[in-house]
């Protein structure tokens, strides 16, 4: 789908597709609700509401070309599953916490889960968001980062090092998990335990470009397509 | 407008159990009552503005009405692109309320104006912007946003009193205020009832019109008016980018009207080191109501001596 595309932002994609599809088949509800804060890993959504049957393979391959449905970040509408546009990051967080507050005030049921990335949480508005979930005792909502330790233009702890997010984070009032974002029993153990009376936080150690070898790893993986060789050794690993 | 905002929003706090009040910190002295009447759905968000406004989207996505409350610049310049991407491209049922807009909180400083506010928010799609002129219209509008399928923006000022006997009884998105004459003065917001007042104190061959949606689609009759060829002034607490007066200029220009006269009166002179009272800062610009009373002397002087002519 990428390669077709020629479009960027696959090493994101892949940190948390394993995530994404752990949370979609194992763990949410039918009612349940995502925010990929992460818009840029769109294609992994893609491709996660795919394998549920929600998008088709024709649908698949319009990411990224004119008329489509499939931008590059979700749209605001179009996409069933889609439920909130993305793109900017620092904004998901709080939709989602308004999203699991506006619920609890009604008294619904449904949970909300959260996807995004560690570089993003450079954004002010991030705190704000963990702040209010923490003091708002959001305990229906879900928050997992992917955590891959790359960002834009070098590496998280080069860039803005928080000298430990997870840390940072458990020191607010929530639930804290630090997981293997790879391994799927960890990842389905840590997601569905029971529901405390806390907002939940996942920190998901990743790989960016998971699964492509010569692309694990590395920053050129937020930005560029995939060459053709790139493309054909992963092709032949995967057969 | 603060104490009439309070008791409608009061009022459809009890009636409406979907309505949420969210407020960045703000309200002290006066949205007590509404925290009275809302209870778990009146919410502090902290001062912590671009959460508020994602939030309230999530929220609004979760089946609530919100409301967000702060003073007009925080509301507005800090949330930007929060209201731009998650309430107005999701068309999503959020109402901004910016108290205090243009210069009323003109001694606090130029981080309290808020003159560039619904220009530049008038560039986002689906949102309604509303200036009231009224405190007695304020029920109203309260009552039709509640109804509102989709973001709005409030702006609060500070009405005048003595003149809300000035208000018409069906509030209306361009309200003609005073009878018809002349020229045609358009005033943005609470500043219409008081030039009303100096226009008639001092007999002036002009109608006010309170121009309480700047982006509304234009009054029919305003825009006959302006069709036959009537001068205009437009008075606005707003810089002339994205003001109402540039936007009527472009929309009369593609229809093919071309207004006998069009001028206006903006909020142009921006003084950094120096602040003052809402009078003061107005009359920085000619915002003034003796500033006004001249201009408007001037027009006309210069199309009677044109129509000798």
């Amino acid at each position: 789908m990428h390669f077709e595309a020629n479009a960027g932002h696959l090493g994101g994609n892949l940190s948390c597709l394993d995530l994404l599809l752990t949370l979609y088949h194992c763990s949410m509800d039918a009612q349940d609700l995502l925010v990929l804060s992460k818009g840029h890993s769109a294609g992994a959504l893609y491709t996660t509401l795919w394998s549920l049957d929600l998008l088709t393979d024709e649908d698949l391959q319009t990411f990224h070309k004119d008329d489509t449905r499939l931008a590059g970040h979700p749209p605001a509408k179009g996409i069933d599953g889609v439920i909130f546009g993305t793109g900017s990051l620092g904004h998901g967080l709080s939709l989602s916490t308004g999203l699991a507050k506006g619920l609890q005030i009604q008294g619904k049921s449904d949970h909300v889960y959260c996807v995004c990335s560690d570089g993003e949480w450079q954004e002010g508005s991030t705190w704000e968001a963990l702040i209010f979930a923490a003091h708002q005792k959001l305990n229906n909502l879900t928050v997992l980062i992917d955590a891959n330790g790359l960002q834009g233009f070098g590496g998280t702890d080069d860039v803005a090092s928080m000298q430990d997010l997870q840390d940072k984070i458990a020191a607010f009032d929530v639930e804290l998990d630090v997981i293997d974002g790879h391994d799927h029993a960890a990842l389905e153990a840590s997601i569905n335990r029971p529901v405390s009376d806390r907002a939940r936080f996942i920190v998901c150690k990743t790989i960016k470009g998971k699964g492509i070898e010569d692309y694990e790893g590395k920053m050129m993986s937020h930005y560029l397509p995939i060459s053709r060789e790139q493309y054909d050794t992963a092709m032949s690993a995967l057969k | 407008m603060r104490n009439e905002f309070s008791r409608a929003l009061s009022a459809l706090g009890k009636s409406e159990p979907k309505t949420v009040f969210l407020t960045g910190d703000l309200g002290f002295n006066a949205l007590e009552p509404v925290r009275e009447a809302m209870g778990e759905r009146f919410i502090n968000m902290g001062v912590a503005e671009q959460n508020m406004i994602s939030a309230a989207a999530g929220m609004a996505k979760s089946g609530l009405k919100p409301w967000c409350y702060s003073i007009a610049p925080f509301a507005v310049y800090r949330p930007f692109e929060q209201i731009r991407n998650d309430v107005c491209y999701h068309n999503m049922a959020v109402t901004v309320v910016g108290n205090g807009g243009g210069f009323a909180y003109g001694s606090m400083g130029f981080t309290h104006h808020a003159i560039e506010d619904y220009g530049a928010l008038a560039t986002l799609p689906n949102l309604r912007i509303i200036v009231p002129a009224f405190a007695s219209h304020i029920p109203e509008i309260v009552n039709q946003l509640s109804d509102h399928d989709g973001p709005a923006y409030l702006r609060l000022g500070r009405a005048v009193a003595s003149a809300e006997h000035m208000a018409p009884d069906q509030y209306k998105p361009h309200n003609r205020i005073t009878e018809l004459a002349s020229l045609q003065v358009l005033v943005v917001g609470p500043m219409a009832a008081p030039v009303a007042l100096a226009i008639q104190s001092e007999k002036l061959d002009a109608t006010v019109w309170a121009i309480n949606e700047p982006f509304a689609e234009l009054d029919s009759e305003l825009k006959s008016l302006i069709d036959s060829g009537a001068p205009v002034l437009v008075i606005e607490e707003h810089v002339q980018v994205g003001s109402f007066a540039a936007n009527l200029a472009i929309n009369l220009a593609n229809q093919e009207i071309s207004p006998s006269l069009l001028h206006s009166i903006c909020a142009n002179r921006i003084l950094p080191e120096r602040s003052g009272s809402e009078e003061y800062m107005r009359a920085l610009s000619g915002l003034d109501e003796r500033s006004i009373v001249k201009s408007i002397e001037k027009i006309l002087t210069k199309r009677s001596t044109t129509d000798v002519a």
